[in-house]
């Protein structure tokens, strides 16, 4: 892609012509960025004045430095839950990845639009169900008489002891990951599958001709096709990696807390019980520090920058 | 490229506004500030003249069952009152909605908050210090036992009035399983070893694999009292004769009952559901239409529950009965024969930026007489009830709503409850002698999820006994739950 610049003008800046110009997208703009400033930007910012603050829930609020920054750095409990929180969220993220790329890739074999709809409605909807449901749905699968169970128990010879899966903190990340997974695959399918469907269907003609059997060609053209959209999908996940609060709130319990204990939960307890917002808010700063800090460093592993450019 | 790096950190800023906001309302605290009286210990003023007005009330479960019966409640209670009462009652949620009203700086008169709760806003200095508004008030002094002012007294002062009477939780058993393992409840020896030989029985008379003598919810270190009161120990925090707070749950006096709960476990006579299990889980086991269980520890009202489901699902009274017992006796020289726990307050707080307190002062009182524990308990006379004389008949609204308005036994001492109580409560209330409320700690959660977490390390087997009370013990400690 090629750029010109425009000609100076002598006497009009260029940015006032460019607004100018373009002033109807800029109108239509005006409402999502009023929205944003409102509901996002806003409290955003008085988060962060929170966080530097001994906030009392009705009285003065005095300036606290960055006390609140140090007492939650302090905490123990914090750099665990940051440990928790990035172990289940990139576990979670890697295989709902690879989980969602091999349903969108099976799909795109599938000849049958019956069986393709139905397949990818069925993948999908857990992603639209929330942890409240999904997460008892699991925990009702793995009770001592949920089906997990009584599928151990059908395969087991002599006496079978149930095992109580979510009170085993040696199985709790790994719950934590494959649920976590299990809910969000049919999404990332739905992803992946959009960009299957965008590639020219020539390449494959072309490679049918040249004798490229089906596996060859999901490996040498589907894959390499989908690379910027699997690009996008890891710099969304990396945003998300930080950010899970509702399956940890529903499935965490009190045997398995200290290995899921997420920093979100963490905030949440201080913030919303304890009513100790400025190291809840504190907290949540950090979260934001880290998101960005993941996300940058994502950005530059994965060349995401370089997929936009030219 | 600029412009993608730029972008991706406004969509990086906007996802998490959630986190931010969260907990972010907050910062007009200082603009709540000037509403807000300083609450600096200042005892409010005895109400001197007959108050009038509008109260505001936030509410989690008082008042009526839907908004038509909400505005019902609020007329009734603004007759008996002679005040404009406007009640808010959130869906869901209420906790986090209290925060953030409070946080953005709306004022009400009175808010309904739990026992950990209260420290924290008292903490906070969020709530106004009404002792001296108690202690003129005849109704709140006289009407209400002292021992309920006690348990809620911070420092000599009092800084709100009651919901309801806490009641208490009871060994609940199911008689009918009972009686086909051969078993008279009301001769069960008080002891861990005669509670061991009962659950022994059951499981020889129903072998079932889904079916177990005994639940809990021992992940919240909840229901185990009866039980813990065979070695004279409390739940929660107390204080030892060094000022220095303590868990009695993890002290080597708690071995045997965590090696009892162990050898139950270990012999299938404690459902291993209970290390996950929540109460409503335990109560959906205990219930007639599915009888997964026959020995619970719940709260009072429930034995009556129970009875009450069976009774609406057409089951004969003589094939389902729960009734109740106080559990293990305690050790010799012990001050109560018994030990059991009485739920943490429920509460109407006056917050400190409350502008109508006086009118706040008179909706308490009136919770606390007959005529107000009416309309908490059985509902709107007319529509929950028809009175004749002193005849009372409830609606079939009324009995929806099952004699809770709020407070199923409301705070008032010599309450009389018109409709009687469901089959079983009686006994149950026969054993509120000896529940003591549990102190209140500011972060009860993390006691029970500590206490909840290293109980099933013992209970499984994963730590020995004796480990597993000193880990208990070492973390209350570092988390600041307890001293020593």
């Amino acid at each position: 892609m090629s750029r010109v610049k425009a000609p100076k003008t002598p006497g009009e800046p260029v940015t006032w012509k460019k607004l100018k110009k373009n002033r109807f997208v800029y109108l239509m703009l005006l409402p999502i960025a009023a929205y944003f400033i409102v509901f996002s930007y806003y409290p955003l910012g008085l988060g962060l004045v929170n966080s530097v603050q001994d906030v009392k829930i009705l009285g003065n609020a005095t300036f606290c430095g960055l006390d609140n920054y140090i007492s939650v750095l302090k905490n123990p409990q914090y750099s665990q839950a940051f440990l928790n929180a990035l172990i289940v969220g990139v576990g979670t993220f890697a295989l709902q990845f690879v989980w969602g790329l091999a349903i969108a890739l099976l799909l795109n074999e599938v000849r049958s639009k019956v069986l393709k709809s139905v397949v990818q409605s069925v993948t999908y909807i857990p992603y639209l169900l929330s942890w409240s449901v999904v997460g008892g749905l699991w925990m009702m699968l793995f009770a001592p008489t949920g089906m997990v169970n009584g599928f151990l128990q059908a395969i087991s010879s002599g006496e079978f002891t149930p095992i109580v899966f979510m009170s085993e903190p040696k199985f709790a990340r790994a719950i934590m990951i494959f649920t976590g997974a299990w809910k969000g695959a049919g999404y990332y399918a739905v992803l992946f599958l959009a960009a299957i469907v965008g590639i020219d269907p020539s390449i494959y003609e072309s490679a049918s001709i040249d004798g490229a059997s089906r596996l060859r060609q999901i490996f040498q053209i589907t894959v390499p096709n989908i690379v910027p959209t699997m690009k996008v999908v890891t710099v969304l996940g990396a945003m998300g990696v930080l950010r899970n609060f509702d399956q940890i709130f529903i499935m965490g319990t009190s045997s398995i807390l200290d290995k899921v204990r997420n920093l979100l939960y963490l905030i949440y307890t201080q913030g919303i019980t304890q009513f100790k917002v400025g190291p809840a808010t504190a907290g949540a700063t950090l979260v934001l520090i880290g998101t960005l800090i993941i996300s940058a460093v994502v950005r530059k592993v994965i060349r995401y920058d370089d997929t936009y450019e030219d | 490229m600029k412009l993608n790096r730029v972008l991706s950190g406004v969509l990086a800023g906007t996802m998490l506004f959630g986190v931010l906001t969260g907990c972010g309302g907050g910062s007009s605290s200082s603009g709540a500030a000037s509403n807000a009286p300083a609450n600096s210990g200042a005892s409010s003023a005895p109400a001197s003249s007959e108050p009038s007005g509008t109260v505001r009330m936030l509410a989690n479960v008082t008042g009526g069952k839907d908004e038509d019966e909400m505005k019902l409640f609020e007329q009734a209670l603004s007759e008996a009152t002679g005040l404009d009462i406007e009640i808010e009652k959130p869906a869901s949620d209420y906790d986090n909605v209290l925060m953030q009203k409070l946080q953005g700086g709306e004022e009400y008169d009175l808010i309904y908050i739990g026992a950990s709760q209260y420290m924290n806003l008292v903490d906070q200095g969020a709530l106004m210090d009404i002792t001296d508004c108690v202690k003129a008030s005849d109704i709140l002094s006289n009407n209400i036992d002292q021992q309920e002012w006690d348990d809620i007294t911070i420092d000599g002062k009092v800084y709100a009035g009651f919901n309801k009477k806490e009641l208490h939780r009871v060994v609940q058993l199911n008689k009918n399983d009972l009686e086909a393992a051969g078993i008279d409840y009301k001769s069960i020896e008080p002891t861990l070893d005669g509670y061991y030989k009962v659950f022994k029985a059951l499981r020889d008379a129903n072998p079932s694999t889904d079916y177990y003598p005994l639940n809990a919810v021992i992940s919240e270190a909840y229901d185990l009292q009866p039980w813990f009161a065979s070695v004279g120990l409390q739940n929660g925090v107390v204080v030892d004769t060094d000022g220095k707070t303590y868990a009695p749950y993890s002290t080597d006096e708690a071995a045997p009952v965590w090696t009892w709960l162990k050898k139950l476990y270990d012999e299938k006579l404690l459902d291993p559901a209970s290390f996950v299990d929540k109460t409503k889980d335990m109560r959906a086991k205990m219930e007639a239409s599915s009888k997964q269980t026959s020995v619970v520890v719940d709260w009072a009202m429930w034995t009556g529950l129970h009875n009450a489901h069976a009774t609406a699902d057409g089951v004969a009274d003589a094939d389902y009965e729960i009734v109740n017992l106080p559990g293990c006796k305690t050790p010799a020289g012990s001050e109560r024969d018994y030990m059991l726990v009485k739920g943490g307050a429920s509460l109407f707080a006056v917050p400190a930026n409350a502008k109508n307190v006086d009118g706040a002062i008179k909706v308490l009182e009136y919770f606390a007489t007959q005529e107000g524990g009416e309309l908490l308990s059985i509902g709107i006379e007319g529509h929950d009830y028809t009175k004749s004389g002193s005849t009372y008949t409830q609606t079939s609204v009324g009995a929806d709503h099952a004699n809770d308005h709020g407070a199923p036994v409301p705070v008032y001492k010599d309450f009389v409850a018109p409709l009687g109580y469901n089959r079983g409560v009686e006994e149950a209330l026969t054993y509120l002698q000896y529940a003591r409320i549990d102190k209140i700690i500011p972060d009860e959660s993390t006691y029970k999820t500590t206490v909840g977490k290293w109980g099933i390390e013992m209970i499984k087997g994963n730590v020995s006994i004796e480990d597993g009370l000193a880990s208990m013990r070492n973390e209350l400690v570092s988390l600041g739950i307890t001293e020593k």
